[in-house]
């Protein structure tokens, strides 16, 4: 394990850092362990895709990295803050300040037009709306002609691509992606991913995406392989042949 | 926050339609049954008779002795005092029939000289002179058809005589004739002797006060000095005090031509407070619907970074929105509701036909911040509960989303304690062991402790229902029906909001109609018991009132041949507390029971179990259980107050008797130890023992003694009490029916909007079940054995609620359970149910299995 931190550089401080973090599901006779002692520190402007095979604990992983789920031992900071204990409350408030999330199924407000949703964050955070950079994102994500539109008036790419203006709004710490192309077709999923990169390299957001899929984990940096609650493997400047590979190795090791 | 909700109400109207709905039923019944009830306390009789006369005193009959009248006649500021004597009195045609209908008008023989309180003048003839005189106005000279000099029948006390029409008078001035009450003028010595008070008493007081007197004051002055004309009064526990001394507009009152609507104001109090808890249960059910269906959506903004506060106030926003909104709508539309209620009571004679809607923001007011309150309650508790799950549990599966247990067994238990104390409340109230306070909404409490029983268990008793019933339902329906019962298990939470409702529902109308036969009957059943004669002589019940024999009427009675005994009976409250030695005065206190007054042979004619001594015109008689409470044993002098007597009375106890209905009807008093402490009013019933008891010729001269107007009767016991039964149930019915239907309906459509709320919910679900291949029409069927599932049980909770209400109202009787159960209504509301239930479901899921894969919902 000691290995594999060491090949992350060790110059700036982490984004995010998980350090020795487990997760049990149910409890006595019932309990599943989802996470084992995971520890990880994510560099600041990298995008990370985490991958592993159906059960592997992959979501649960980015759930207690963006402070969804608090984890059973072990601890998770965000910069400068400890999201251990925390309460409800204040874990919220750090969740709307440092972390963006987006899901595989969207979750759009259906109420809510595209800008509306994509601003919603910081009505809840009482923040006025920075027109300027809802612009200037919904420029990037090609849905600037589709703000007035309500969710179930665009098309599944266009919505996951609101969803990532909305997780990017307020300018993060991380975004959490959960299978953010699980839903999308070929191109929709393109789209997709290169607005995810592009919030890497010209933004300089941390991204952390988990997939099924071996050519969206390519489009990141490195891939981290989760089985059974560990991180197994890492791959740097990963390509889809050799996702792809790992990925059946194991499987088949399981 | 606001703004959200306020976009999710603009936008997604769906999303709350259910909720809204119920709000604005829930809003219009609370406000129209408060307004009705507002506009019942605040009925103001018309003032007809006593127009002219700026200040009037009033009560119960014959309450004024002429000493009472000198006293008042001697203040300062009272000019003149104008003895009022009011009793019914019928003009009859040749063939002794009524010339007007009495039910719908009051017809009152007053004495001559009162006639200035309206004032009434002649308009032809003269004043009456003699005993066999009498002045009709305009309306029933004209449908008598009789001029002046002419002779009338008129029946009053039961007995009719022949009159010479002397004169015909109409109201002075241009007010044309009364709306509410027909006239009738005797010579003032007649009229004393026809109303029968006794001893210079008459029934009202019209005071004309001296030019530059302030009436209201002088009616405050005078209400002391009469009070302590009445030092042996007894109040009831409710309803009309003894005494009312009134100016202005509520003179109206003491004109007795109208039945009071108070009562009524009491009762509709009674039912608004029973609407308003169901219109509570059923906004906090349908707002928490709403509220749970969407968890996915509050998991959702609180992932984007909204705290659990700011989920709070969104869903109490929302909340405020839909109830302010909808509140404002149902109070508006209550209007409307009171306005259409009340001319249907009023077509029935439960309100009298003077009864109008008063206009006022106080109920409207009161229903709107029912409304609010109680959404406002439900949306921060549902919040609460929704904030209990997870985020990422809600958002990564919501079929996973795992409903807590831990409330639970406190949900169980609270639920069972408040059935028992339901049973408690009920038993203590029917045996009358209820603290006075609460004697009169010990029907509301059980009834709301039933209510809250089945809202907290109901769900689980559902659970266990269909856990017996999943085996027969799988054998039936191998795939639908065994899916069905998997599901209404599963998600048995979702449909307690069906079942509460609708199992409340149930119980609520079944309270209603079989509690007011049941009540009926035991109180005619009572009276009936406590009878023992031949023969019973009585009038009907007219507007609430018996019209009543005279004591003339029992010794007409007594004198024929072949009679042996009779007793005159009336009731009034009263109350007896023993004398210890050394002690002169008694405390007072407020606990009153019911007396029968008996004037006659008690002992051979009523039959109340005598269990001590033995009943006597010396002593009084009392109930074991009133005995109980009050501390009195046989031998012991008591204390005996009663409603409008000059000063207390001091009797000793000759009997203790066993028929009491636990104290409620207490005393047994002599009529002959009252005379003079207070008026002796016509008797409510003569009865009489025959010396043989099949003696047709007995029977017929009582009935040519009764005459042919069908005002007097004279019944057998057995025919007695069926009439009696008959007549009691046909006057207390209506207003309950009425209710019911509403009430009911309420129900129904908050179970139905309940059940398509949660069937529109579940696209997802049905979506599995299609990519399953379950055919459509097996999705079809199993959502109505779904329906099957929750009805039946929910309607069968009911059914078992109003059988062990009415199981305990009817103390334990089985038989007379059975006959009031009212099981057409129970069957029609089940059917109703299922049927609204299956078709709202089949719609909702077709919709819901259409819109798979139109677009996300969520």
């Amino acid at each position: 394990m000691n290995v594999l931190q060491s090949t992350v550089g060790q110059q700036p401080p982490p984004a995010m850092r998980l350090a020795q973090v487990c997760h049990v599901y149910g409890a006595r006779e019932t309990a599943v362990t989802a996470l084992k002692e995971v520890t990880w520190d994510f560099s600041p402007g990298t995008f990370t895709a985490v991958m592993g095979p159906s059960g592997s604990g992959k979501t649960t992983f980015l759930q207690c990295a963006a402070g969804l789920l608090e984890p059973t031992s072990g601890s998770v900071s965000l910069g400068p803050h400890q999201l251990n204990g925390m309460s409800e409350k204040k874990l919220a408030t750090v969740r709307r300040e440092l972390v963006g999330f987006v899901f595989q199924a969207f979750n759009l407000m259906p109420a809510l037009t595209a800008a509306e949703n994509i601003a919603l964050p910081l009505r809840l955070a009482r923040r006025g709306a920075d027109q300027a950079w809802m612009n200037e994102l919904a420029k990037r994500a090609g849905i600037a002609d589709r703000l007035s539109h309500r969710p179930h008036e665009l098309s599944g790419g266009q919505q996951q691509r609101v969803a990532i203006c909305r997780a990017l709004i307020t300018k993060p710490q991380v975004l959490c992606a959960d299978e953010p192309t699980g839903a999308l077709d070929k191109a929709a999923s393109r789209a997709v991913l290169s607005l995810l990169r592009e919030a890497v390299t010209e933004l300089g957001q941390t991204v952390i995406m988990v997939t099924h899929d071996p050519i969206a984990a390519a489009s990141a940096d490195q891939v981290l392989f989760l089985v059974d609650g560990r991180i197994i493997d890492v791959m740097d400047a990963p390509d889809p042949e050799r996702v792809a590979a790992t990925m059946t190795r194991l499987a088949g090791e399981e | 926050m606001l703004a959200i909700a306020w976009s999710t109400l603009r936008r997604q109207p769906g999303m709350l339609l259910g909720a809204f709905l119920m709000i604005v039923i829930g809003a219009s019944l609370t406000s129209a049954f408060s307004i009705i009830r507002h506009s019942a306390v605040k009925a103001e009789a018309p003032v007809e008779r006593y127009s002219a006369v700026p200040v009037v005193a009033g009560g119960t009959e014959g309450l004024f002795t002429s000493d009472a009248v000198d006293r008042i006649r001697r203040l300062p500021a009272v000019q003149e005092v104008v003895p009022e004597l009011t009793f019914t009195a019928i003009v009859l045609d040749t063939q002794g029939q009524p010339v007007l209908p009495i039910a719908k008008l009051a017809q009152f023989g007053h004495g001559w000289t009162s006639a200035k309180l309206t004032p009434f003048a002649l308009s032809a003839g003269r004043a009456p002179v003699g005993d066999d005189e009498v002045v009709l106005d305009r309306e029933l000279a004209r449908a008598a058809g009789a001029s002046p000099g002419e002779s009338v029948q008129v029946l009053a006390a039961g007995a009719s005589r022949t009159y010479r029409l002397a004169g015909i008078v109409e109201p002075d001035g241009s007010a044309g004739p009364l709306a509410y009450q027909r006239a009738l003028f005797f010579t003032e010595d007649h009229a004393a002797e026809l109303a029968g008070r006794g001893a210079g008493r008459v029934d009202g007081l019209g005071v004309f006060v001296k030019a530059g007197s302030d009436p209201a004051a002088v009616a405050a002055e005078i209400r002391p000095l009469l009070s302590q004309a009445i030092q042996g009064d007894a109040p009831g526990p409710a309803g009309l005090p003894t005494l009312q001394v009134a100016a202005g507009t509520d003179r109206g009152v003491l004109e007795g031509s109208l039945p009071d609507d108070r009562a009524t104001g009491q009762t509709m109090g009674m039912l608004t407070a029973i609407i308003a808890l169901m219109a509570i249960t059923v906004i906090s059910g349908a707002l928490t619907t709403s509220i749970r269906r969407r968890s996915r959506q509050f998991a959702l903004l609180r992932a984007v970074g909204a705290t659990p506060g700011q989920i709070r106030q969104l869903c109490c926003a929302e909340a405020l929105l839909l109830s302010l909104l909808g509140g404002i709508i149902g109070s508006l539309a209550g209007l409307g509701l009171a306005e259409l209620f009340v001319a249907a009571l009023r077509s029935r004679e439960i309100f009298n036909p003077a009864f109008r809607v008063i206009y006022n923001g106080e109920p409207m007011v009161l229903a709107l911040v029912v409304t609010i309150v109680a959404s406002q309650v439900a949306a921060w508790l549902t919040a609460r509960a929704a904030l209990k799950i997870r985020p990422a549990e809600a958002l990564t599966d919501s079929s996973a989303v795992n409903e807590r247990t831990k409330g639970r067994a406190f949900k169980i238990i609270a639920g069972v304690l408040a059935l028992v104390c339901a049973g408690v409340v009920q038993v203590l109230g029917m045996s009358g062991l209820m603290p006075p306070a609460l004697r009169g909404v010990y029907g509301v409490l059980a009834s709301g402790l039933v209510m809250i029983g089945i809202g907290l268990i109901g769900s689980w008793i559902v659970y266990g229902l269909t856990y017996l019933g999943r085996a027969p339902v799988a054998a039936l329906s191998p795939v639908s029906g065994y899916l069905a019962a998997a599901n209404v298990r599963f998600k048995h939470r979702r449909y307690a909001g069906v079942v509460a409702p609708l199992a409340v529902g149930v119980a609520i109308a079944g309270w209603a109609l079989s509690s007011l036969p049941l009540y009926t009957l035991s109180t005619t059943e009572e009276a009936a018991e406590r009878i023992n004669a031949d023969y019973i002589l009585r009038t009907p019940l007219i507007r609430e009132t018996y019209v009543g024999l005279s004591e003339d009427v029992r010794q007409s009675v007594a004198n024929i041949p072949g009679v042996i005994a009779t007793a005159g009976l009336w009731d009034a409250w009263a109350q007896a507390t023993p004398l210890r030695a050394g002690q002169d005065r008694a405390v007072q206190d407020t606990a009153a029971t019911y007396a029968t007054v008996v004037t006659g042979t008690a002992d051979d004619l009523l039959d109340l179990q005598v269990q001590q001594g033995k009943l006597s015109d010396e002593g009084a008689a009392v109930g074991a259980a009133y005995a109980r409470q009050r501390g009195i044993s046989l031998g012991d002098q008591v204390q005996v107050r009663v409603s409008g007597a000059s000063e207390p009375i001091n009797l000793p106890v000759a009997a203790i008797f066993a028929r009491d209905k636990g104290g409620q009807e207490g005393l047994v008093l002599p009529g002959k130890a009252l005379a003079g402490h207070v008026a002796a009013p016509a008797y409510d019933r003569i009865l009489v023992r025959g010396g043989s008891a099949a003696d047709p010729g007995l029977y017929r001269q009582l009935h040519a003694l009764a005459g042919q107007s069908g005002l007097v009767r004279v019944e057998t016991t057995a025919e007695f009490r069926q009439q009696y039964v008959a007549e009691r149930s046909a006057g207390t019915s209506n207003i309950g029916i009425l209710a019911v239907v509403l009430v009911g309906g309420f129900l129904l459509l908050a179970a139905v909007i309940a059940l398509v709320l949660s069937a529109a919910d579940r696209s997802g679900e049905f979506h599995s079940f299609r990519q399953i291949n379950a055919a459509p029409r097996q999705i079809t069927v199993m959502v109505v054995w779904e329906m099957i599932l929750t009805v039946v049980p929910a309607w069968l909770l009911g059914v078992a609620a109003t059988v062990w209400m009415a199981l305990l109202m009817a103390g334990g009787s089985l038989e007379a359970t059975v006959t009031a159960l009212p099981a057409g209504t129970l069957a029609a509301f089940g059917l109703t149910g299922l049927i609204v239930a299956v078709a709202g479901c089949l719609m909702a899921s077709r919709t819901a299995m259409r819109s798979v894969n139109r677009f996300e919902v969520i």
